[in-house]
């Protein structure tokens, strides 16, 4: 079983997602870009199984609403609204935690807390949103988990913060049996952590592939003028075409898409 | 479940110590004015307040959909909440014999204490399934409703019990208990049921 997560035609009311297919492989990081309201947090919410969907949505091997509360426990998540009990202190929370996760593991967290110098005896609504997010981090982090749901977990830091939370990341990715689904719209953070990259616009999935793959097939053509490219983007300098590397036209000068800009031209661009 | 059970004591930790003043004040009420009936507005009162808390703790942090996320199923977080209620009616009721206990010095009505024992259940079982499909400003409203229309039913029963109800078969009232604590397991399959995620499913 080397897929840890696959995703098939699967729908979630409200147009949240529609038809959305996706495929996980064990062991690697995918990050999951899109714009605000998307689906990104959608995807992350019924794989943690609080969504309710239609289709097939598996998690190593078991129906996401099938699941057992052991399997479901090998599944970290990271809300978007971080979901932490604001007048408990982060001693308190572990806990708690300790009390619902057969596999709590208390060093683990009790270290994470001190390399991330969070206060124990302070209630955890006076922390700051950097601070929040890595308790959170440490509480999915903390139960043995082989797959972790990460929604947005470089939002409203600092560069600091957000070196330290990717550092951790990084970190969890060392063991090859886990495997990390990250969402963001820091396209930065993405690029420098994923293996695999999915774009998703308004409840679809635009294209998926490994990063540096996808990277690589694409290529920009600035102040373009004419037809084939894959999409075509107004600039107030002209227009800049999309092109698949093996279709650039001859004689012009293709530069290297980033992922930010290879977003913009799935969600905004032309098609040719 | 435990750690909801820890989770829910660290909310009700804060609100302890007011309990405790509560629980002291109308049993001093009720055996001093020879008057249980205070006792039985506070196994009213007690369970409702633990639950009000509790959700709304839980409201404002998210806590059911993370829950639900870290493997416990609706019927535990509902059970859990349940237990802690009907904890503390049993303790409300429990309060209200040892009250009549000390004013009376004799216990030869289990009447009063079979009502103030059933509307504290039924109190549980009403608000339990509200409290979670309800929003939390609602819930109080709708809560607070609720309170008063048992407390007047309570002292309607409990003026009826001293009226004559209480030459009515003990059985009357031993299944008038038993009925409020059946209405518990369809009021918790209920709040299972509301905090279930797998409701209306897209094709």
């Amino acid at each position: 079983m080397n897929n840890c997560v696959t995703l098939e035609n699967v729908t979630v009311n409200y147009g949240a997602l529609s038809q959305f297919s996706l495929i996980v492989p064990r062991g690697e990081v995918t990050g999951i870009i899109g714009e605000n309201g998307a689906g990104k947090s959608t995807v992350l919410k019924l794989l943690a199984g609080i969504l309710p969907y239609g289709g097939s949505a598996t998690v190593n091997g078991a129906q996401v609403k099938e699941m057992t509360g052991a399997q479901r426990q090998k599944v970290g998540y990271l809300g978007g609204e971080r979901c932490l009990p604001e007048s408990l202190t982060a001693t308190q929370f572990g806990n708690v935690l300790s009390g619902m996760f057969a596999n709590w593991d208390k060093k683990q967290f009790a270290d994470m807390i001190s390399r991330a110098s969070l206060p124990c005896d302070k209630p955890i609504r006076e922390f700051s949103t950097g601070m929040k997010t890595k308790l959170a981090l440490a509480a999915a982090m903390s139960h043995n988990a082989d797959l972790l749901l990460l929604d947005e977990p470089t939002n409203g830091l600092d560069a600091a913060a957000r070196d330290e939370v990717l550092d951790t990341i990084y970190g969890f990715m060392q063991d090859e049996k886990h495997t990390v689904i990250i969402t963001s719209h820091i396209t930065s953070d993405l690029e420098k952590l994923c293996d695999r990259i999915a774009l998703i616009h308004e409840g679809k999935l635009l294209v998926s592939g490994e990063k540096d793959e996808l990277l690589d097939s694409y290529v920009i053509v600035r102040g373009y003028k004419g037809d084939n490219a894959v999409r075509t983007l107004e600039r107030a300098y002209g227009c800049d075409a999309l092109f698949l590397r093996k279709d650039i036209p001859a004689g012009s000068d293709a530069e290297r898409v980033g992922l930010d800009e290879l977003l913009m031209f799935f969600i905004k661009g032309n098609m040719s | 479940m435990k750690g909801l059970f820890v989770k829910d004591m660290y909310t009700l930790k804060r609100y302890g110590l007011w309990y405790l003043v509560y629980c002291l004040a109308f049993t001093l009420l009720a055996v001093f004015l020879e008057n249980p009936a205070f006792v039985t507005g506070l196994a009213v009162l007690l369970p409702l307040s633990a639950l009000s808390a509790t959700v709304t703790a839980d409201r404002k942090d998210n806590w059911t959909e993370y829950a639900l996320a870290c493997g416990q199923s609706p019927f535990a977080i509902a059970a859990e909440k349940l237990i802690i209620a009907l904890t503390l009616s049993l303790i409300t009721t429990a309060l209200w014999a040892l009250s009549y206990f000390l004013a009376f010095r004799t216990f030869d009505d289990p009447a009063e204490l079979c009502i103030t024992a059933a509307l504290s259940f039924a109190t549980v079982a009403l608000s339990l399934p509200l409290s979670y499909k309800l929003g939390v400003e609602r819930c109080r409203l709708v809560l607070g409703i609720i309170m008063l229309v048992l407390m007047v039913a309570c002292v309607a029963l409990l003026t009826a019990a001293g009226n004559g109800l209480s030459d009515a078969s003990p059985l009357l009232f031993s299944a008038l208990t038993v009925i409020s604590v059946a209405t518990c397991v369809p009021s918790l399959f209920i709040t299972a049921s509301v905090i279930r995620p797998d409701k209306s499913l897209s094709p």
